[in-house]
């Protein structure tokens, strides 16, 4: 059921009166973009600063994924070792080095080295080898990753 | 083994007591580490060039050149 307006009388000849001819009440005019402007709230700031990470954090990843994957690494673990059975591209290394590097376990190690653990690979990122590092499937698995230091 | 650190202890030198069993475990696991992983992966596996690994292996060999015989 709608409610038509028109049809309300408030039996004030005022509210009835045409206001065409009415110069418009002055009211200070807003500029389009600053009245669209308000202050962020503090999830979206949380939000927003989380997204701002998580792209630089996939951008690290990708960059430790494409230096890696064009070392020796993929010669010597993947294609020779087989280490990595489905794995068989330079493209394909570096997707699996950039998800341990995004979501797999990490560790600080000497020399400005950094050491990550995702379902038996270890990548381990040395930004001071022409590689920048390297990964592979060591045997002893999890233990091998707590032995390094 | 026992190591001796002092606390607080910041210098580069830290006192190792080692039995001879752990002694040779030790240098043969330099070594065995200096033939296993190649150049170019090697300091970044083990935090150290190769060349400082050999150097460990000289020491540590020269220390068990000097152990009386068993």
């Amino acid at each position: 059921m709608g409610i038509d307006a028109s049809c309300i009388s408030t039996g004030d000849d005022a509210v009835r009166r045409p206001t065409a001819d009415l110069s418009a009440p002055q009211q200070p005019e807003v500029p389009p973009v600053r009245a669209d402007m308000r202050l962020p709230s503090a999830a979206e700031r949380i939000e927003a600063h989380r997204d701002a990470r998580l792209t630089v954090d996939k951008a690290y990843a990708k960059q430790i994924g494409d230096e890696i994957s064009g070392g020796h690494a993929f010669d010597k673990h993947v294609i020779e070792q087989g280490e990595f059975p489905g794995v068989s591209t330079r493209g394909q290394f570096a997707s699996m080095i950039e998800d341990a590097v995004m979501n797999g376990e990490s560790r600080i190690l000497s020399g400005g080295r950094t050491a990550y653990w995702n379902d038996g690979t270890v990548v381990i990122r040395n930004p001071g080898a022409a590689d920048g590092g390297t990964a592979f499937r060591p045997t002893n698995g999890h233990d091998y990753f707590l032995g390094l230091h | 083994m026992h190591g001796e650190l002092a606390q607080h202890d910041r210098s580069d030198q830290i006192v190792l007591h080692l039995t001879r069993a752990e002694l040779l475990l030790l240098a043969g696991s330099v070594n065995e580490a200096i033939e296993a992983v190649e150049d170019w992966e090697f300091s970044t596996r083990l935090g150290v060039d190769k060349a400082n690994a050999r150097a460990l292996r000289t020491e540590l060999g020269d220390l068990i050149a000097r152990l009386p015989p068993e």
